[in-house]
């Protein structure tokens, strides 16, 4: 007894550490700046049209984090990497799913499933304790919660943890290895000037990578979660940089 | 030194030997002596010079004049003279010094005579002094003591060169990096005049301007020049590097002999010092066997790096793939490597380059070489891979990079209104730019402001019914809380039953009431209450501890709802219900012996 106790204590100890670590890292967050997406999305479509694959891709990405189901932007988007596909030989990628979330829509998301899914199971105990205290039986002390509302209210938790957890990683992973668009017409991707020679990875315009560590002029440049080598770091645009691209935030 | 020079020099010495006249009685002028000596022994002909000293040394006051040098071949010119004047014991000592320049225009074995001097009955002759001229452009051979050093007075040399290689076996091709030096104790005129050793045999290139330092031997510190080299060898086997040759201009000062001397001034000669060092023999052997394709005769350690400047291009325009080669070795040698394409596309140099880093300690550089490409009809174009190998003799073995194929996309001429190639995609139109403003918001994906407080509100709250949930589950599943609960329940069912008597079912509710007590019973004393009578649960109950008195009360309570159920209609509702309160009068007792 007293050991199940003590189980329960730690448990709840740790759930509850969680969630206060979970706040504390989007408390020390750095506040960001709000952009226009139809500005992101202009830009993007003037690149697009004199040809500028690396910059169109950067700058619809960044316009697509604020507005994905935009027919239009969705629209340009597909046709820059198609075009940037083809540049470099390649099969056009197949256009991405007609619905999808922004991203400050996925997180109030998660926590309005973590607010209904923790309701309903509170409610789901609550319907418990009155049923046992009105219970005209025997089993009525030993009746579990209502079934369909316990259920219903855990597995709604459960989604929210879910993707509360993969927008926490998601978060995290852009901030170590931030999303990058290769603007460069050809971008040799090869060892530092300090590590053993071999042959350097050419990436095209239009290319969307994620970059690591930089050393001088160099940046890291990562390909599916492996580093493939260093590249000049002019040659590529963060997505989260891209507005400083756009008219109001000309080029410095 | 000049002639009024001297003279001023001379003045306090005159002084003072006016002094000693008048205060010392006149001695003898005996022990006349000369000296002559010339250094160095070898010069070149029309180019530096020797020195040629006499010295004279007499007692008393009378002291010849040393007699000025004379030779065929030779120029002599006057460097300075001074005087030293010393009174030891009564006894006066007087010597002079002239120096000269001697130069010769002309190679050959000059022999300069003794040098005779005479004072009354003494007289004095020096050995004759040899001098070799040689042909301009020679080295004069030196002595192995101070071939590659000088020293105008006593103590390690003043002045001394060294050429020093970082490596004596290398491979062909190999760098190695040699490094002349002069080392001088005494202050130099001007920069030294370097030449550059003998390397027949070797690629050279300069490492960077000279530079300058200092260094500590034994009890002297030395200025040290350095100028550096990069040396390749071009062919095999055993090679010689040197000899180098400086040339400097040195200020040597002359100490006075004796302490009158004082009286003067230093004596200050500048004086031309040529240095050469020793040969040093390199041994060159050939790039071990094994090379890679590709192999064109790198030698070092380089990277490579190929680009184009444009993967889709319109036919009849080229196409330029860069290629870069960087490391270091030598690089201005290096074989720029193959940039192959189909032979249907016309390819050309474009232009190349070579960039060399020479303020490192070894010779780095960039060789870049642009290739255009170019093809009249549309269509895909595969370029490369571009290979290149080399030799790293650090690590002993051959290294070799392999580029990715480039595919060059060529598409049809610009304004020539031809349709896409087969399996070329045809751009599609772009949707039009927007005039009003979209959503906005941060591109950072971070969390925004108020979903983190909701969601661990939201978990905080379910943590804390989870919890008490868990306490309350806990509780339950106590056997004794069990039955407490049991019990709980079964005066609740009693408490139901009473309450639904004025219903008009009163036989069902005396029976659920009758049922709820034996439930009761058999959770107070823990009986199995499945499958036993009433007479046997009874009696199980007084075998696990029940006292007669309270199965008596049991028993009796039983009986009367079993009787109320035969009972007039009128009687049995208050009947019942007076069984019933004592029915849960009981429970209660007995769920307050269960508490701990």
């Amino acid at each position: 007894m007293r050991r199940a106790r003590r189980r329960g204590g730690r448990c709840a100890a740790r759930l509850l550490l969680g969630v206060l670590l979970v706040a504390g890292w989007g408390g020390t967050a750095p506040p960001a700046r709000a952009v226009d997406a139809s500005a992101l999305y202009n830009a993007g479509t003037a690149s697009l049209d004199r040809g500028d694959l690396g910059g169109a891709i950067a700058l619809l990405r960044a316009a697509e984090r604020l507005d994905p189901r935009a027919p239009d932007l969705r629209r340009n988007l597909a046709e820059a990497r198609a075009r940037a596909a083809v540049a470099r030989g390649a099969q056009p990628p197949r256009a991405p799913p007609a619905f999808r979330l922004s991203t400050r829509e996925a997180w109030w998301l998660a926590a309005l499933l973590l607010w209904l899914g923790a309701t309903l199971a509170a409610v789901a105990r609550r319907a418990k304790r009155r049923d046992g205290r009105d219970a005209d039986s025997l089993d009525a002390v030993t009746r579990r919660a209502p079934r369909p509302l316990s259920v219903s209210g855990h597995a709604l938790l459960l989604a929210g943890l879910l993707l509360l957890s993969w927008l926490v990683f998601r978060a995290r992973d852009d901030s170590l290895h931030p999303e990058a668009v290769v603007v460069a017409p050809s971008l040799p991707a090869g060892p530092a000037p300090d590590e053993r020679p071999r042959a350097p990875y050419l990436l095209s315009a239009g290319e969307e990578v994620r970059l690591g560590r930089t050393r001088g002029a160099l940046v890291e440049v990562r390909v599916a979660g492996t580093a493939i080598g260093w590249a000049e770091r002019s040659g590529v645009w963060r997505v989260t940089d891209a507005p400083r691209y756009t008219v109001n935030h000309p080029r410095p | 030194m000049t002639g009024t020079g001297s003279a001023r020099r001379l003045l306090p010495g005159l002084l003072l030997l006016a002094l000693a006249v008048t205060a010392v009685p006149a001695v003898s002028t005996a022990g006349l002596s000369i000296e002559a000596s010339i250094a160095p022994d070898h010069i070149t002909a029309g180019g530096d010079a020797a020195t040629l000293t006499v010295v004279v040394r007499a007692s008393g006051l009378h002291l010849p004049e040393p007699p000025r040098p004379q030779a065929s071949g030779l120029a002599f010119d006057p460097a300075g003279t001074a005087q030293n004047f010393s009174m030891v014991q009564g006894s006066i000592q007087r010597s002079v010094t002239a120096a000269y320049r001697v130069r010769a225009e002309k190679p050959g074995t000059y022999t300069i005579p003794p040098f005779r001097v005479a004072q009354g009955s003494e007289a004095a002759e020096t050995k004759p002094l040899l001098l070799t001229v040689l042909p301009p452009g020679t080295s004069a051979p030196r002595a192995p003591a101070t071939r590659e050093s000088w020293s105008g007075g006593s103590g390690p040399p003043e002045v001394f060169a060294r050429l020093l290689v970082d490596r004596d076996h290398v491979c062909w091709n190999q760098e190695i990096v040699a490094r002349l030096r002069i080392y001088a104790r005494v202050p130099l005129e001007g920069a030294p005049d370097w030449t550059a050793p003998v390397t027949q045999g070797f690629w050279v290139e300069d490492l960077g301007a000279p530079t300058a330092g200092s260094v500590r031997i034994g009890d002297y510190v030395y200025v040290v020049n350095e100028i550096r080299w990069a040396l390749f060898p071009t062919k095999t086997g055993p090679l010689t590097i040197g000899p180098a040759r400086i040339r400097c201009r040195i200020d040597r000062v002359i100490p006075p002999p004796d302490p009158w001397s004082s009286l003067g001034f230093p004596d200050v000669r500048p004086q031309d010092v040529t240095l050469a060092t020793d040969p040093v023999p390199i041994t060159v052997q050939e790039v071990p066997p094994g090379a890679p394709d590709g192999y064109a005769g790198a030698v070092g350690s380089y990277s490579l790096s190929v680009r184009v400047d444009r993967r889709s291009v319109p036919a009849g325009e080229p196409a330029i793939v860069t290629t870069e080669v960087w490391g270091s070795g030598n690089v201005a040698s290096l074989h720029d490597p193959e940039v192959a394409a189909p032979p249907s596309v016309r390819r050309y140099v474009a232009g190349s380059s070579t960039q060399i880093d020479r303020s490192g300690p070894q010779l780095r550089g960039t060789r870049t070489q642009q290739v255009a490409i170019l093809s009249e009809s549309p269509g895909t174009i595969r370029v490369g891979p571009v290979r290149f190998a080399w030799f790293d003799p650090s690590e002993g073995r051959f290294h070799s990079v392999t580029s990715e194929s480039i595919r060059i996309q060529v598409t049809a001429a610009t304004g020539a209104g031809a349709p896409p190639e087969s399996g070329l995609r045809a751009p599609e139109p772009t949707a039009p730019p927007r005039s009003t403003k979209g959503p906005e918001g941060s591109l950072a994906l971070t969390p925004p402001a108020g979903v983190i407080p909701l969601s661990a509100l939201a978990l905080a709250g379910y943590a804390t019914f989870a919890l008490l949930a868990g306490v309350r589950n806990r509780r339950a599943r106590n056997p004794r809380g069990i039955r407490r609960a049991t019990l709980l329940a079964a005066a609740a069912s009693v408490a139901a039953a009473r309450r639904r008597l004025g219903t008009g079912n009163t036989e069902m509710v005396t029976s659920r009431a009758g049922e709820a007590l034996l439930a009761g019973l058999a959770a107070r004393y823990d009986v199995p209450v499945s499958g036993l009578a009433r007479g046997e649960l009874l009696a199980e109950a007084a075998r696990r501890g029940a006292e007669p008195a309270a199965r008596d009360e049991i028993a009796a309570i039983l009986e009367a709802l079993d009787a109320i159920a035969f009972a007039p209609p009128e009687i049995r509702a208050a009947d019942a219900a007076r069984e019933m309160r004592t029915a849960e009068e009981l429970l209660a007792r007995w769920r307050k012996e269960l508490s701990p």
